[in-house]
């Protein structure tokens, strides 16, 4: 309740302090600028974190990466596992048929083993 | 016991792996003038291919990165199953610990390879060749180590299955196969 008070005067003593400050006449237009700097600002610490972080690296969805979009392998949907039923065999040999299947996929993927970076295709072509 | 050890052997194995390329790296990277001249002349297309296996390997990257998700997400529901019904394996855990732990480390060597080749395909090599070679051999270097980081995985990924099939045949013995799914 008094949370509920304290936000209301807060937003009344805001209401008042910008109709001091700003006229009516304009009160539309200021308003319409400060959202555009907010995404803006929104915006930009997003675009930075992206770059920042290296995902933009790994995003396949920019445009001239289709080739390689193909090329990712399309995985289900995100599944949900029962975690409190019993555990009996046949629980088990479903695991293992799943997780042998990932294991199967991750092989299929390649292993950076191969030679693409060494000095016969670096100094020679 | 037997997990600490498996543990202490894979930390030791991928440190092992991880100072091999500084060891390489101590060893000055020695070009003929000709062999510099001539990188000179064609590196442009050098940087082309490099392009394209950089591509490739983002390929590699994201598909890896996803079924190792999935897989963890598959083994922690596992050993939260195993947990709720009061069965205490602790290696199960501790696998599971150090294939997260793992993953990171792939994520983290792949992006100071991805780095690498970045600063290869972005050096004016045919102003500085020389540069431009230490760059890619740096970039095979930290490749290895992505290698050997899937390599460490696959060992993790094979053990914890032993393990669990360990599991399942003294769980048979009591519970016959085909029961209560």
């Amino acid at each position: 309740m008094r949370r509920v008070q304290f936000v209301q005067s807060l937003v009344a003593g805001l209401k008042r302090r910008s109709g001091q400050l700003v006229s009516e006449h304009f009160r539309l237009a200021v308003m319409l600028g400060l959202l555009s700097i907010f995404v803006l600002a929104l915006t930009t610490v997003s675009v930075t974190v992206y770059v920042w972080n290296g995902t933009y690296k790994l995003d396949l969805s920019r445009p001239g990466y289709e080739k390689e979009r193909i090329q990712v392998h399309a995985t289900d949907e995100r599944t949900t596992y029962d975690t409190t039923s019993p555990v009996t065999p046949a629980v088990v040999d479903d695991f293992l048929k799943e997780y042998d299947k990932r294991a199967d996929n991750l092989r299929q993927y390649g292993n950076f083993h191969d030679q693409a970076l060494d000095d016969a295709n670096i100094l020679t072509l | 016991m037997k997990t600490v050890s498996a543990s202490l052997i894979a930390c030791i194995l991928l440190l092992a792996l991880l100072l091999q390329p500084l060891h390489a790296l101590a060893q000055p990277l020695v070009l003929t003038p000709e062999q510099i001249e001539a990188l000179g002349s064609t590196c442009s297309t050098v940087q082309v291919k490099l392009q394209k296996l950089q591509r490739s390997d983002a390929v590699s990257r994201i598909n890896h990165g996803r079924d190792y998700d999935q897989l963890l997400n598959q083994v922690a529901a596992f050993n939260s199953r195993l947990v709720y019904n009061k069965i205490s394996l602790l290696q199960f855990g501790q696998i599971a610990s150090d294939m997260q732990a793992t993953v990171e480390q792939f994520r983290s060597a792949y992006n100071t390879y991805d780095a690498s080749l970045e600063a290869a395909i972005n050096s004016r090599c045919r102003d500085d060749p020389a540069e431009f070679y230490n760059q890619t051999v740096k970039a095979r270097e930290q490749r290895v180590v992505v290698h050997a980081t899937i390599g460490v995985l696959e060992a993790m990924i094979a053990k914890y299955r032993d393990e669990v099939q360990q599991y399942r045949a003294t769980l048979a013995e009591n519970i016959p196969a085909g029961a209560g799914r």
